[in-house]
C-alpha cells in the first residue's frame, strides 16, 4: 500500500515533539524522527485522524524511554563502554574501602581514617565521573551548557552532603561546613533546574544513581560496617 | 508474543537475515517486515532495534547510505562484505542451536536396557 506523506507542518510537530522529549543524540536523531514519521503515515494510512495518529506514533518515544534508547546506542557503539566498566569496579573498589574503614575503625584499629577517606573521596569521583560518561554529554546534537552547569551543581551538592553526613557520623572536623555546603548548592540546582526546566530538560530519574551511589549505597555501607564490627565486638 | 530473553539472542539474527533477503532496509521497515513475516508473533521495539543496528554498524557488518525525503533523512542499512558471511555463518549456527535444543526438549527414545536375570 502506498502511503501518503506527512506534510511539513506534521512532519515539524513530530519532530518538536520528539526534541522536546530528549531526543538529542546525533547518531540517532534523523533516524528515531523517520520512524515515527512513518509510523505516524501508516497510522494515517489506516484512516486515522493527524492528532491520534501522532499520540500513537509518539507513545514508545517518551522521555524515559528515548534516554533508555541514546544511552544503550551510546554505550554499545563507543569506548566509553570501557570506562563505565572501570568507573563500576571503582565504585565497588570505593564502597570495599569505606566498609572495611568503618569496621576497623569501631574496633578502634589503624589506618582507619585513611581508609575512610579514600573511600569517601573515590566514591565522589567515581561517581561524578560516571555523569559525564553520557550520550548528552559527550555525545549530544548539541552541547547543552545549562545542563551540564546544572549537572556539575547538583553532583557537587549531593556528594559534599553525603560527605557531610558521613564526617558528621564519624564526628571528624569539616563535617558542618560541607552538610551546609552540599545543602547550598542543592537549593542551587533545585532553582537551575525550576527556572530552566524546558531549556535543560531536567529530569531527577537520569540522576537517581547519583543519589542512589553516592548517598544511599554509602549509608548502607556504613549502616552494615557498623552492624558487622559491633556483632564481633560481642563475640 | 514471545520474551524478550528470548529475543535477546536472536536479534542480531533476525535483522542480518532480514537484511541479507532484502538488500537495504531501514529502521521501521525492519520493524514491520518482522511483524509481517511473523503475523505479528514478534515485535521488535525501538529500544532493541536502534541500539542493535548501531552495534553491527559499529562492528563493520552493517553499512548505511541516506537519502532524503523532503525534509526528512531516511538511514538505510545494507550488508557489507563482512556483514554478508556472518549473515549466513550467524543463520546456521541458529539453525543447528534450534536443533539441538529440539532434541533436548524432544529426545527420541534410545536402545532400551533389558535386565538379564540370571
Amino acid at each position: 500500500m502506498e502511503r501518503a506523506l506527512l506534510s511539513e507542518v506534521q512532519y515539524d510537530y513530530l519532530r518538536h515533539k520528539l526534541l522536546e522529549r530528549g531526543l538529542n543524540y546525533a547518531p540517532l536523531v534523523a533516524e528515531v524522527i523517520d520512524h515515527v514519521c512513518s509510523r505516524a503515515e501508516d497510522l494515517l494510512a489506516a484512516g486515522l485522524p493527524f492528532d491520534q495518529a501522532a499520540h500513537e506514533a509518539l507513545a514508545g518515544f517518551n522521555r524515559p524511554q528515548l534516554e533508555e534508547i541514546q544511552q544503550t546506542t551510546f554505550s554499545l557503539t563507543t569506548q566509553h563502554k570501557h570506562a563505565m566498566k572501570t568507573i563500576r569496579i571503582g565504585l565497588l573498589v570505593s564502597y570495599a574501602l569505606l566498609f572495611v574503614g568503618l569496621f576497623l575503625k569501631t574496633l578502634h584499629l589503624p589506618t582507619s581514617n585513611e581508609l575512610l577517606v579514600l573511600g569517601i573521596g573515590f566514591t565522589g569521583l567515581f561517581v561524578i565521573a560516571s555523569l559525564f560518561f553520557r550520550y548528552d554529554t559527550l555525545g549530544a546534537e548539541r552541547q547543552q551548557l545549562p545542563l551540564t552547569v546544572f549537572r556539575v551543581v547538583f553532583s557537587l551538592g549531593v556528594v559534599l552532603l553525603s560527605w557531610g553526613v558521613l564526617l558528621t557520623f564519624l564526628r571528624f572536623p569539616l563535617r558542618y561546613e560541607l552538610t551546609v555546603g552540599g545543602l547550598v548548592l542543592l537549593a542551587l540546582s533545585a532553582v537551575l533546574g525550576l527556572v530552566g526546566s524546558q531549556g535543560i530538560g531536567f529530569n531527577l530519574t537520569s540522576h537517581r544513581k547519583l543519589v542512589l551511589y553516592n548517598l544511599v549505597l554509602p549509608l548502607g555501607v556504613i549502616v552494615a560496617a557498623r552492624l558487622v564490627a559491633f556483632v564481633a565486638l560481642k563475640r | 508474543m514471545y520474551s524478550s530473553e528470548l529475543l535477546k539472542g536472536t536479534l542480531s539474527t533476525l535483522i542480518l537475515k532480514l537484511l541479507d533477503d532484502n538488500g537495504r532496509l531501514y529502521g521501521y521497515e525492519i520493524t514491520q517486515r518482522v511483524k509481517d513475516l511473523t503475523q505479528s508473533r514478534i515485535q521488535l521495539t525501538e529500544g532493541a532495534l536502534y541500539p542493535a543496528l548501531h552495534k553491527l554498524e559499529a562492528e563493520g557488518l552493517l553499512a548505511t547510505e541516506t537519502e532524503y525525503i523532503g525534509k526528512r533523512v531516511r538511514k538505510y542499512y545494507r550488508l557489507t562484505d563482512l556483514g554478508k558471511q556472518a549473515a549466513s555463518d550467524k543463520v546456521a549456527e541458529f539453525a543447528d542451536f534450534v536443533r539441538t535444543v529440539l532434541g533436548v526438549l524432544n529426545p527420541k527414545p534410545g536402545p532400551q536396557l533389558g535386565f538379564v536375570t540370571p
